[in-house]
């Protein structure tokens, strides 16, 4: 429901570590205020309801879907968005590992995935598999099949542990800390199986023939 | 240049590098649909028919339009009158008069949630407030959801100018039924009179939707002068430009369209709601405006995927040789024509060598928002259909799943359903590679079940247009028309990369506009990085061409005595033989050479391949509550070649995924009014994080000889197969066979309890 | 040359689904097939494909031999 004929509010909070003011009507959802009167378009909204958590932002260390707060709540409250996410110019490992194994198609949903996995590492650095996929299942992707978000999640929360570990460490030496070649999730290098019945299979010719690539090992023979 | 290049000679292709637009897309400085903004914008909402069929006998607006901050109010009788024509629409063929109708109705409502009246406003809440202030008197109409009821004699008919295409004769009385497309070879009746095994069954499901977790949304802009921008997340910036230019009567050149990052679209985002609204109302208010979606509005007004009913009845021979396979389905059409019920004829059991055939399809409408597509349209319905009746013949001849496809399955040179031969295709080659699979001889535990299918999708090509640049420092700029929607600007920037011989670092990217580069079709049909990257390696060719030609001038030698190498020019003989010249050297040299250095292709590309998969799923089902859960999953597909894997895989795992919603959770719900029952993420089960294990992707790669770089589309066969794949396994898992999607808890604890 | 007309265009334009004309190009093929049956001119554009001897036509202009067959059937482009 919204009041437009009533006067606004002025609502004073900390956004990403700055302090900022800004005007809403009563109705107005803290969606709409970062997306509209802070123009933090990086939060998202898919539903409106609280249903797919492309909006979740975290108020004063609890992550919560924005459509489902009202504007006026967030008063003298911290608010962090997915803007605020990247130190300076350096992403967050989150972010990075996003984007180095694929973990986003149309990117959309990004922000949000992003926002809840940073949340998730800094309650819980070392998550299973499928804590990870219970902390994220209010987010809602309907591009990857979720799994190269969840490989993300945990090669993320390996790299900020050697980061706990190695405070002293440049961002190459954490890197190849975590690129431990026995890793099941470490993708240096594609397998490629020749196998022999396909290539029986396999009709004539160089243009033709036929290659399987596999990308990793199923999770269950790995963690039985 | 035409034949695909042995593997080992590429230094780009096939490697996973960060996507161009990764960082703005992980930091939320990407701008989609609902984030554009223009000065001095008007925001616009949308009144919706609460009926699902009914006449406007009148639309009151003078209410609304007298409140404060509304400075503009549009209805169906704002459009122009316009004739009827046929238009390409992404994937299918749609009259835009009834594209128009959809935007906004005229005279009479077809569906809840039909667009009626819409206003602009200085202030969303006013918008919102103003659209409740307008009275609609309307005359309530018997409606009718159900395709064989919409088929009856005396079923409420929601067009009196559709007749029945694809019947002879002509019929004479208006119908539902808007199109049936018919094939048939051999005798079918006596082949399955003949056949050892025979499956036969009625497969039925509800539409569902594509689920993209962006809703629509634009900005439009139309001046005094009769120009106009449109800023929107479409999977076509072209298609909405020809659209709403022939809905509105203005020339193509007057209406600039600008792409905007696109949240998802699986076919749902080729077509057009809001972009012509918007328009009307910025022309009235002399503004910009925006229109943006609720996602109840996605729900109930934007295309769904057709709900069917299929009947089919395949017969095999002892051998497991398939004789005869008559199908028959019906798919909603929703509220207009405009789907195309031959793809699922074409699809249904294309994949397999059958000498008697009997493939009807029917395209039947009723009163839900008209059908789109959705990745692979038509194909996974009638693929549920014919692979569930495979899984039932290699149980009856007790004949492996993998076998009996093996001994039907096509191989290049084969006769497609249309009589056009298979090129060089791989199913036998992604079959062989799940029977050796791993997954598919591990063992399994107490109610459990591995199910398998295989399917097809033919793929397209079509119009693209590309330019590829020369800067003056040496870096590349590449230049397309096609929406990325899921990592496309990293294959098109690798695959110049990869013709110029040069980093993939050194080339960049844009998706323009309209205005800013020639013609391309939608990103759909899996065409982009097979069509658009055609385009990309014509244009970096020519490019190519012209820095040797530009380096023999400086050099003053002959063109044919320059060779391009590890992204270098090399003089090869005369005086200069062995000198080098970077492509830096080349670039700031080219001014005085001949003059900047930039090519454009706009081809239209054949030689498109289909894209065939073969998915193995394991489930557990719950004997106390019917709750199954999917416990390992393996989609092999053949993909040509991947361009960049890791976007590959992701297709495959999406729209495995997609398929695994559609089987388990997914469907539309309407009440006896009429009226959709679960318009929201909460009872439109889609499915989480938590619902799945790893999705594991097998690219097998036949290339494909018409592709300089061996690309298959991989967009939409992922989704082909699950649905079959999901039912086979519960129906291995608790021995009881089900039909009708989605296996639900309920119908699988009802399947288990009637045992 | 042979023309095959694929559903649904066989009945709801021509009543059949085998054809026998003479044409130099695509171009004049539909030109014809519209002169036998008005109106598949105006969608051809939109909703049919061609395949010439098994092949898909995308381009209407290339020259059609005497002894071709020429299989006229709809669009897919897909979502």
């Amino acid at each position: 429901m919204n009041y437009p004929a009533m006067n606004k509010l002025v609502i004073s909070a900390t956004v990403n570590g700055d302090a900022e003011s800004f005007l809403c009507d009563p109705g107005t959802t803290l969606l709409d205020a970062l997306r509209t009167e802070l123009g933090l378009t990086g939060t998202k909204e898919g539903c409106g309801s609280g249903d797919c958590g492309a909006c979740t932002v975290m108020l004063d260390g609890a992550m919560v879907c924005s459509c489902l707060v009202l504007a006026a709540e967030a008063e003298g409250m911290a608010i962090h968005t997915i803007e605020g996410v990247a130190e300076g110019g350096a992403l967050h490992p989150v972010q990075a590992k996003f984007l180095e194994l694929g973990a986003l198609q149309c990117g959309f949903c990004t922000p949000g995935f992003i926002v809840a996995a940073k949340a998730l590492l800094e309650r819980h650095p070392d998550p299973s598999e499928t804590e990870i996929r219970y902390w994220l299942a209010g987010n809602l992707c309907r591009c990857t099949g979720y799994d190269k978000i969840i490989r993300a999640v945990i090669e993320a929360g390996a790299e900020l542990r050697q980061e706990r570990k190695a405070p002293e460490l440049g961002t190459q030496d954490r890197q190849r800390l975590v690129s431990d070649p026995s890793d099941s999730t470490d993708r240096g290098a594609l397998a490629t199986i020749e196998d022999a019945a396909l290539s029986d299979a396999a009709f004539e010719g160089e243009a033709a023939a036929a290659k399987v690539v596999g990308n990793e090992p199923h999770p269950t023979e790995i963690e039985p | 240049m035409n034949a695909p290049q042995p593997q080992h000679a590429f230094r780009v292709v096939g490697t996973r590098p960060v996507r161009p637009d990764g960082v703005d897309k992980v930091t939320g400085k990407a701008i989609y649909g609902p984030d554009f903004v223009a000065p001095g914008m008007l925001y616009g909402a949308i009144l919706r028919s609460p009926h699902a069929h009914a006449r406007i006998r009148s639309i009151g607006t003078s209410k609304a339009s007298a409140l404060p901050g509304v400075k503009a109010v549009a209805t169906g009788r704002d459009f122009p009158t316009i004739e009827s024509l046929v238009m390409t629409v992404g994937e299918s063929a749609s009259d835009i008069v009834h594209v128009a109708r959809n935007c906004l109705a005229l005279d009479k409502v077809l569906y809840e949630g039909h667009a009626v009246a819409a206003v602009a406003a200085t202030s969303q809440a006013a918008a919102d407030a103003a659209i409740q202030a307008i009275t609609v008197d309307y005359d309530v109409l018997p409606h009718v959801l159900g395709l064989e009821e919409a088929m009856r004699e005396g079923a409420p008919l929601l067009h009196d100018d559709v007749f029945t295409k694809g019947v002879s004769p002509k019929p004479d009385k208006p119908s539902n039924a808007s199109m049936k497309v018919v094939i048939e070879r051999g005798d079918i009746d006596a082949a399955l009179a003949g056949a050892a095994a025979v499956a036969s069954g009625r497969y039925t499901m509800e539409p569902v939707h594509q689920g993209y977790i962006e809703p629509h949304g634009c900005v439009a802009s139309w001046n005094a002068d009769g120009q106009a921008q449109i800023w929107c997340s479409s999977q076509g910036a072209f298609a909405v430009r020809s659209q709403v230019a022939s809905m509105l009567g203005i020339a193509q050149a007057d209406l600039r369209v600008t792409p905007l990052e696109i949240g998802g679209g699986f076919g749902g985002k080729t077509a057009v709601y809001l972009e012509p609204v918007a328009m009307l109302l910025s022309r009235k208010a002399g503004r910009p405006v925006r229109l943006v979606m609720s996602r109840g509005d996605v729900f109930r007004a934007t295309g769904p995927a057709p709900g069917a009913v299929i009947d089919v009845r395949l017969g095999a021979d002892a051998d497991g040789k398939l004789v005869g396979a008559d199908i028959e389905f019906k798919y909603h059409g929703g509220a207009y024509p405009g789907l195309n019920a031959h793809s699922g004829v074409i699809c249904s059991i294309g994949h397999y060598n059958v000498p008697n055939a009997r493939l009807i399809g029917w395209e039947v409408l009723g009163n839900r928002p008209a059908s789109k597509a959705y990745r692979a349209p038509g194909a996974p319905q009638v693929n549920f259909a014919v692979e569930s009746a495979m899984d039932e013949i290699a149980l009856q001849l007790g004949i492996d799943p993998i076998e009996l496809r093996l001994r039907n399955a096509v191989r290049p040179g084969d006769p497609q359903p249309t009589g056009v031969p298979f090129g060089a295709i791989g199913y036998v080659e992604c079959l062989e590679a799940a029977k050796a699979h791993r997954h598919w001889s591990a063992p399994l535990g107490p109610n459990q079940g591995r199910g398998l299918a295989g399917g097809f999708w033919g793929n397209y090509g079509g119009p693209s247009t590309a330019q590829v640049s020369i800067t003056e420092d040496g870096s590349v700029t590449v230049t397309t028309g096609s929406p990325d929607i899921g990592g496309s600007r990293a294959s098109m920037a690798m695959m110049a990369a990869e013709t110029l011989q040069v980093p993939y670092e050194q080339v960049r990217v844009t998706i323009a506009d309209t205005a800013a580069i020639g013609f391309s079709m939608v990103t759909g049909g899996s065409r982009v990085t097979f069509a658009t990257g055609k385009a990309v390696i014509a244009a970096a060719s020519q490019v190519v061409d012209t820095l040797k030609a530009r380096a023999a001038r400086i050099w003053g030698v002959e063109p044919g005595e320059v060779a391009w190498t590890d992204g270098e020019a090399v003089c090869s003989s005369g005086a200069k033989a062995g000198e080098r010249m970077t492509l830096r050297q080349v670039a700031a040299r080219a001014a005085h050479a001949g003059g900047p250095i930039s090519a454009e292709a706009a081809l239209n590309a054949a030689g498109w391949l289909p894209g065939f998969a073969v998915h193995i799923c394991d489930v557990e089902a719950d004997a106390e509550t019917g709750h199954v859960r999917v416990l390992r999953y393996t989609a092999v597909q053949d993909v040509g070649r991947a361009i960049h894997p890791d976007y590959v895989e992701g297709q495959i795992q999406g729209g495995a995924v997609q398929g695994i919603g559609w089987a388990l959770n997914e469907t539309y719900v309407y009440n006896a009014d009429g009226r959709l029952d679960n318009p929201g993420f909460l009872d439109y089960r889609m499915p989480v994080a938590s619902d799945l294990p790893m999705i594991e992707a097998v690219m097998v790669e036949v290339p494909n000889p018409d592709h300089p770089y061996g690309v298959k589309g991989v967009g939409e066969v992922p989704i082909v197969p699950p649905l079959a794949a999901v039912a086979n396994a519960v129906a291995r898992a608790a021995g009881v066979r089900l039909r009708d999607l989605p296996l639900s808890p309920d119908r699988v604890y009802a399947a288990l309890n009637a045992r | 040359m042979r023309i095959v007309v694929m559903p649904p265009f066989d009945r709801e334009f021509f009543g059949g689904d085998r054809l026998d004309m003479d044409a130099t190009n695509l171009f004049d093929l539909v030109a014809r097939l519209d002169a036998r049956a008005p109106g598949f001119a105006t969608i051809a554009e939109a909703r049919a494909a061609f395949a010439i001897d098994g092949v898909f036509a995308p381009d209407w202009s290339l020259p059609l031999a005497d002894a071709c067959e020429v299989i006229v059937l709809p669009r897919v482009g897909g979502g």
